[in-house]
């Protein structure tokens, strides 16, 4: 007993010292707030945010992605997110299942209806958070507008750095979420004169464009005016759209190419 | 003033408490050093290298923690794990490695590795259960440190790590470290 005591002592004076030192380290690294909530729990009703109201309420989809703690991320390119396990390409969010086997041209044998199906569900699950939903389709025709040139159209990258610098939408604006002191002003003052703010991250199960939005909802006149894209950089790729590596407008172009299959980054 | 002590010249020291006289077949080879050396080095650099992982990239480690749901309604909770633990696990893993404050350090590493456990089976049990497929068939990224891997492998490895770490806990001998080596006994 004695001896137990004296190791419980040790436990106790090893770990206390060890939290006083990871809280140092923590602070000293810039790394987590610890004081912050990061992932806000949003739910707006329908009516109050001028969200229009989903076609299809049912949700099932995303109660029950919500449910086990994986978000589906709807439409994923050649691909059906299935309860939040991307199956048939690279899992943005690292769930894979060894016996769930499905390829990419099984995944292109889902009818329209599925791809419907999954839409409206991310609609479902964005409009809750008082999010209004940009698909593909419209969010070319955004980034083809002229208007675009004039800073009326914004696209915002919510990725990180060096995500960013990989390859982004030709002309978008960089804001991470989770460090937004480093482009904040710069956002607000695009986002000023916007009339359409298109927000984006990888697609599948990634939620920061969701979080960006809902923080910069606070920094833009019209909260209506900003958009998520849940296809994210991946659909936009795959959909052979050109992406701009490095920094903004540093005119290093990659010309888009359309490809099968999905890829997470 | 007599003194009870003075036969002790004429007989061998007796040990220290700390350090009885080894009887059994465990206590010889405890007494070696050497199993306290291997638990030392494998779970301390194990953990050591897997803190640093999750410290290069706080804000990937947050967000594999939230798909845990261990705290929800809890943003400090949620946030003090994510950049709390990591630290943690490079000081201890340190001290294990450098044979300080060993008993302590294996034991908030076992306290740990049981938490992480029972965390990772809910959470691969929770999978399964939604994919419909067996238990050993999920793999994920745990938040570990070592990407994406096989749930049962990963249940493996923490229950062999805490074997290791009670070991460390539990040994007797202060063979190989660094406090005894410098301060003796």
């Amino acid at each position: 007993m004695r001896s137990l005591t004296a190791i419980l002592a040790e436990v106790a004076l090893v770990g206390g010292a060890g939290l006083l030192v990871a809280l140092a380290a923590n602070a000293a690294t810039d790394g987590i707030e610890l004081g912050r909530d990061y992932f806000p729990v949003v739910a707006v009703p329908v009516s109050t945010t001028g969200v229009a109201a989903p076609a299809v309420t049912t949700g099932s989809a995303a109660v029950e992605a919500a449910s086990t703690g994986v978000t589906t991320g709807g439409v994923t390119t050649g691909g059906v997110t299935t309860g939040g396990v991307t199956t048939g390409g690279v899992t943005t969010g690292g769930v894979t299942t060894g016996e769930v086997t499905a390829t990419g041209s099984s995944a292109g044998e889902a009818s329209a209806t599925d791809g419907d199906a999954a839409q409206q569900a991310v609609a479902d699950r964005l409009a809750a958070k008082g999010l209004r939903p940009i698909f593909f389709d419209e969010v070319a025709e955004t980034f083809n507008d002229p208007m675009r040139g004039y800073g009326l159209h914004v696209f915002i990258d919510a990725r990180d750095d060096s995500h960013y610098a990989e390859g982004h939408i030709p002309g978008a604006l960089a804001f991470d979420y989770y460090h937004p002191d480093a482009s904040i002003a710069e956002v607000t003052a695009a986002l000023a004169s916007a009339m359409k703010v298109v927000i984006y991250c990888n697609g599948g199960d990634c939620e920061d464009s969701e979080f960006a939005a809902l923080f910069l909802q606070g920094h833009v006149g019209d909260p209506s005016s900003l958009y998520v894209y849940p296809g994210g950089i991946t659909e936009w790729k795959a959909k052979g759209m050109d992406v701009e590596r490095g920094a903004r407008d540093s005119g290093d172009i990659v010309s888009g190419q359309v490809v099968s299959g999905d890829e997470s980054r | 003033m007599s003194r009870t002590a003075a036969p002790a010249e004429t007989t061998p020291p007796t040990p220290p408490p700390s350090a009885p006289a080894p009887t059994g077949a465990w206590s010889r080879f405890d007494a070696t050093g050497l199993p306290l050396l291997v638990a030392r080095l494998v779970v301390g650099i194990t953990f050591v290298v897997m803190g640093l992982a999750k410290v290069e990239d706080p804000i990937g480690f947050l967000k594999l923690v939230r798909e845990f749901e261990l705290a929800p309604n809890l943003p400090w909770l949620l946030n003090g794990i994510a950049g709390l633990v990591p630290w943690l696990e490079i000081w201890c893993g340190g001290l294990l490695v450098l044979g300080v404050g060993v008993r302590g350090a294996a034991g908030t590493l076992s306290i740990l590795l049981v938490v992480f456990t029972i965390a990772i089976q809910d959470r691969g049990a929770t999978l399964a259960a939604h994919d419909g497929v067996s238990f050993c068939a999920i793999a994920f990224d745990c938040g570990c440190g070592g990407g994406i891997v096989n749930v049962c492998r990963k249940i493996g490895e923490n229950l062999g790590l805490l074997v290791l770490a009670l070991t460390a806990v539990v040994s007797r001998s202060r063979r190989f470290c660094l406090r005894h080596a410098l301060l003796g006994r």
